[in-house]
C-alpha cells in the first residue's frame, strides 16, 4: 500500500522547506496552522537552527477562528510581530488546516501588505507535500516579489539556484560548488537558499547564466528564463569530470544563450539492466550518475526518488517512487550491486541480494541524525568518495 | 573550582506522544494525517518502536473526497496482515484536519474490532486552540487507560497514575501499602502483555501523582468504578503527611509514618551539612510543585538562589505564596529565557523523569542522595 509508511518516518514538509528556502533573509515568517507545524522544522529539518534562531512564529489559530472562518486575530498577530521586529518582509505560509478551509492566503497577504509597508509573500504550503515543494514555491514567491530587469548583465554572473541545506548539508557542499565556480572564473551573484542576504538575492538579474543545484531551483530559473531571459543549466560539478562536462555546458550555455539540460535526457536509455541504483533528489543524483560515468565507466545506473522529478532531466527507467512498497518492490525485482541513497534505507535491501550500500545521508530522510556523515561529492571530491566506497566495499571494477 | 552552587533539574523528559503512547504494551499506533503532522513524533521514535509505529500519509485530495477512509481500511489490513508481532491492541491517532472534519470514529472502531479481535481506540491530537477542550497531554494520559475494560471485581491492588515511570522499589509507599492488605502497586510500564496490563481495570483505588493523569483518574471512575485520589508529589514533610492521611482515607487503613519522617530528617541534617553554604539553582519545569520543592528546601535549611518555574498551578499556590513571602532574595525565571545557558556551567542534579519513581518520604530521601552524590563529585573534579 502505497501511502503505509512502516519502516520509514513521513519525510520533511513543504512547510519545512518554504522555511528554509527563506532561511538568514531577515524576514517574519508566519505559519497559519494550529500548533506544532514548526516543530519540525525547528527540532529535525533545519540545522542551521540552533545556532541561529529566525522570526519564525505559528498563527495558533484556535478552533473557534477556524470554524467561524476569523482571520483578525491571524493579521492582528502579525502586524504586532512586524512591529516589534521590523523584518524585511513577510512570509505567509498555509498548513493542513488552511488547505482544508480554503484559506484565500493570497488575498490574506495583499490585505496585509496593504497596511505594511513591507512585501508580504504568500506561500502555498500545505503541510501535505513534501520539501521540495516547499522550497520552490518559497523560491519563485520571493523571486516574483524582489526582482526587477537590471540595466546591464555581468558575462560571468552566476546565481546558484536551489542550494538548500536539505540537499547539499550544511556547509562543505555549498562551499566546494562556489569554490569550484570561482576558480573556473565564474562570479556567484547569489545563492538561493543558503548563505545570502536579500540584498545579495536581488542583484540576480544582472546575472548572465543560472546554476540549478537541486530540483528545487527549477520553478525559479524558468521562471527566470521567462521574464528576465537568463537561460540555466542544470546539474552539480560531481567528480572531476563530471565538473568539467559541467563547465562546458556553462560556457556554451554563455555564449549561445540556449538553456542545456545538464547533460542528462529522457530519450537516454540503460543500455543493459541497471547495476547500480541511486535513490535521492533528482537533480544531485544525475549528477553524481554522470560522475560514475564519466569518471569511473559505469554507465547502467537508474535513479529513484520518492521527491520532485522532472520529466525533462530524467532517463528512462528512472523511476518515482510514491511510497515504501514502490521502493521494495525496485530492490527486490532488481539485481543492484550498489544502491546509494540515505541510510535508513538500507534496511530495504534483503541479506541475499549481497547489494553494496553507499550512505549518502539526506535531511528530509533522516533528519540531523546522520548529517555529520554526509560528504561533499564536488569536483574531485565526489571521484575520491565513489573510489573509497568502491575499494572499500567491493574491491573490485564492476 | 570551587563549588558556590548546585543546579537541580528533572531528567528532560523526553515525553513526546509516541513514547507515552507506547506505554501500553503490544498496542501498535497507526498515524493518520498529512505528511507535517508527525514527522517529528516518527523520527524521535523510530529507533525505539520501529515495530510498533505505522503512519498513514494522506494527500490533500484523500482529505476532501472522503477517500482516506478506505485507505484506513487498507492500512489497519496490512499492519494486521504484515508485522511479525501481531499487535493486542490497536490505537488510531489522528490530527487537527480529522477534529475539524468531524470523522465518526466509534464506527469505525466497531468495524475493526469486530473484523481483527484486538480492541481499538482513538487519540485526536487535535491542536487547534480552544479553551473548552482538555490540554492535550490530559487526553494523552487517559488514551492509555481507554484501553483497559470493565472487571467483574476489584482486586487489592492500586494503581500508579501520571508517570512515566514505575515507583523505584525502596519507596516506603510499598512497604505501607502491604501492611495495609494492598497486594501490589501497578504501573502501566510494569507490564509486557497487553492482557496482564487490564489488571489495572481491577484495582481498588487510583493514586494520581501527576495532574497530567487527572482526565484518566475522572473517566476511570465514572467508566470502572475506581476512586482516586490526587497526590502529587511533594518535598515538604508536612504536605507529605496529608497526602498519606488522604491515602488512609481512601484506602480506609493507617499508616505509622514515624519511621520514615525520622530517618528522612538524619538524612536533610546530614545532606546539610555535607553542603554547608552552596547555594542551589532549582529548575523547575519538570517538578509537578516547583514552588513546594522551593519552599522544603528553604525550610529544611538549604539556600535556594535561583528557580526556573513557570505558570503556578492551583496545587502549589500556597507555597508559591510562602516562598514570595519567605524567600524574598529568590530569583524566580520564566523556563524560556537565555539564563538557561546556567546549566551547560553549573553543576546539575538530576531527579527521576517527571518524578515518578519516588514519592513521599523516599522522594526528598532520593533529593538528599543525588544532592550529596553530585556535591561530591563536584569536589573530586575540583
Amino acid at each position: 500500500m502505497k501511502k503505509l509508511w512502516m519502516k520509514l518516518s513521513p519525510f520533511t514538509p513543504d512547510t519545512s522547506g518554504a522555511c528554509s528556502a527563506l532561511f538568514g533573509l531577515d524576514g517574519l515568517l508566519m505559519i497559519h496552522n494550529a500548533q506544532g507545524c514548526l516543530n519540525n522544522f525547528r527540532a529535525y529539518d533545519e540545522p542551521r537552527w540552533e545556532e541561529q534562531p529566525q522570526n519564525y512564529f505559528s498563527s495558533e489559530t484556535s478552533e473557534m477562528d477556524v470554524i467561524l472562518g476569523n482571520e483578525g486575530p491571524l493579521i492582528e498577530k502579525i502586524m504586532g510581530l512586524v512591529e516589534k521586529y521590523s523584518p524585511a518582509f513577510v512570509g505567509l505560509l498555509g498548513s493542513p488546516i488552511p488547505m482544508l478551509i480554503g484559506t484565500d492566503l493570497r488575498g490574506l497577504a495583499k490585505e496585509v501588505e496593504e497596511q505594511l509597508q513591507i512585501p508580504v509573500i504568500s506561500l502555498d504550503t500545505t503541510g501535505h507535500q513534501y520539501y521540495d515543494s516547499g522550497i520552490s514555491i518559497a523560491l519563485l514567491r520571493l523571486g516574483q516579489s524582489i526582482l526587477r530587469f537590471s540595466t546591464k548583465t555581468l558575462p560571468r554572473g552566476i546565481n546558484l539556484l536551489g542550494a538548500t541545506p536539505l540537499d547539499l548539508g550544511l556547509q562543505d557542499s555549498l562551499q566546494d560548488i562556489k569554490k569550484f565556480m570561482e576558480i573556473n572564473g565564474w562570479n556567484i551573484l547569489s545563492c538561493w537558499s543558503m548563505g545570502a542576504t536579500l540584498k545579495e538575492l536581488e542583484k540576480a538579474t544582472a546575472a548572465a547564466l543560472n546554476l540549478v543545484v537541486s530540483w528545487s531551483g527549477l520553478a525559479l530559473a524558468r521562471w527566470l528564463e521567462r521574464t528576465f531571459g537568463i537561460p540555466y543549466i542544470v546539474g552539480n560539478p560531481v567528480g572531476q569530470m563530471g565538473g568539467e562536462n559541467l563547465l562546458k555546458l556553462l560556457e556554451e550555455a554563455v555564449k549561445t544563450g540556449v538553456p542545456s539540460k545538464g547533460g542528462c535526457h529522457k530519450d537516454e536509455k540503460l543500455s543493459q539492466r541497471p547495476k547500480v541504483l541511486i535513490i535521492g533528489e533528482q537533480i544531485g543524483a544525475n549528477s553524481l550518475r554522470q560522475c560514475l560515468s564519466s569518471d569511473f565507466n559505469i554507465e547502467a545506473v537508474q535513479i529513484a526518488s520518492f521527491f520532485g522529478i522532472d520529466q525533462e532531466h530524467m532517463k528512462s527507467g528512472d523511476q518515482e517512487l510514491a511510497g515504501e512498497d514502490d521502493l521494495q518492490s525496485l530492490l527486490d525485482d532488481n539485481d543492484y550491486r550498489i544502491v546509494i541513497g540515505d541510510p535508513f534505507f538500507q534496511s530495504f535491501i534483503k541479506p541475499e541480494k549481497c547489494t553494496d550500500f553507499w550512505a549518502i545521508p539526506h535531511m528530509p530522510i533522516s533528519s540531523q541524525f546522520k548529517i555529520n556523515q554526509m560528504p561533499s561529492l564536488i569536483g574531485k571530491k565526489g571521484t575520491h568518495w565513489v573510489h573509497k566506497q568502491l575499494h572499500l566495499n567491493t574491491g573490485e571494477e564492476i | 573550582m570551587s563549588i558556590n552552587s548546585l543546579s537541580i533539574t528533572p531528567v528532560p523528559p523526553g515525553g513526546g506522544v509516541v513514547r507515552m503512547l507506547m506505554l501500553v504494551p503490544q498496542c501498535h499506533l497507526l498515524f493518520i494525517g498529512p505528511v507535517a503532522c508527525a514527522r517529528h513524533d516518527v523520527l524521535s521514535s523510530m529507533y525505539v518502536y520501529r515495530d510498533r509505529v505505522s503512519y498513514l500519509c494522506l494527500e490533500e485530495l484523500d482529505i476532501i473526497t472522503g477517500n482516506w477512509q478506505d485507505l484506513l481500511v487498507q492500512a489497519v489490513g496490512q499492519i494486521m496482515d504484515t508485522v511479525v508481532l501481531r499487535p493486542e491492541a490497536m490505537l488510531l491517532y489522528s490530527g487537527c484536519q480529522d477534529s475539524l472534519i468531524g470523522t465518526d470514529y466509534a464506527s469505525l472502531l466497531t468495524i475493526f474490532q469486530k473484523q481483527y479481535g484486538i480492541p481499538f481506540r482513538h487519540f485526536a491530537m487535535n491542536r487547534m486552540p480552544s479553551p473548552s477542550r482538555a490540554p492535550l497531554v490530559h487526553i494523552l494520559n487517559k488514551s492509555l487507560y481507554d484501553f483497559l475494560e470493565i472487571q467483574d471485581e476489584h482486586k487489592d491492588t492500586i494503581n500508579l497514575l501520571g508517570t512515566m515511570v514505575p515507583l523505584a522499589l525502596d519507596n516506603e509507599l510499598f512497604t505501607l501499602l502491604d501492611k495495609a492488605g494492598v497486594q501490589d502497586i501497578l504501573h502501566v510500564k510494569k507490564f509486557q502483555k497487553f492482557h496482564e496490563f487490564q489488571n489495572m481495570g481491577s484495582s481498588r483505588a487510583n493514586l494520581v501523582l501527576h495532574p497530567n493523569a487527572l482526565l484518566a483518574a475522572e473517566e476511570m471512575e465514572t467508566r470502572l468504578n475506581i476512586p482516586w485520589k490526587f497526590v502529587p508529589v511533594s518535598y515538604s514533610i508536612a504536605e507529605i503527611r496529608i497526602q498519606y492521611q488522604q491515602i488512609e482515607e481512601l484506602l480506609g487503613c493507617s499508616f505509622d509514618l514515624s519511621r520514615y519522617e525520622e530517618k528522612l530528617r538524619y538524612v536533610i541534617e546530614d545532606t546539610k551539612k555535607i553542603m554547608g553554604t552552596t547555594g542551589l539553582t532549582v529548575n523547575g519545569t519538570g517538578v509537578c510543585r516547583p514552588y513546594d520543592l522551593a519552599r522544603a528546601l528553604t525550610e529544611y535549611g538549604f539556600r535556594v538562589d535561583e528557580l526556573f518555574a513557570g505558570p503556578v498551578p492551583e496545587y502549589d499556590q500556597a507555597a508559591w505564596v510562602w516562598v514570595q513571602k519567605n524567600v524574598t532574595d529568590l530569583v524566580i525565571r520564566q523556563p524560556v529565557t537565555p539564563a538557561w545557558t546556567h546549566f551547560e556551567r553549573a553543576l546539575i542534579v538530576e531527579l527521576s523523569s517527571l518524578e515518578g519513581a519516588y514519592f513521599g518520604f523516599a522522594a526528598v530521601g532520593h533529593l538528599m542522595k543525588v544532592l550529596q552524590e553530585t556535591f561530591y563529585i563536584a569536589q573530586r573534579s575540583a
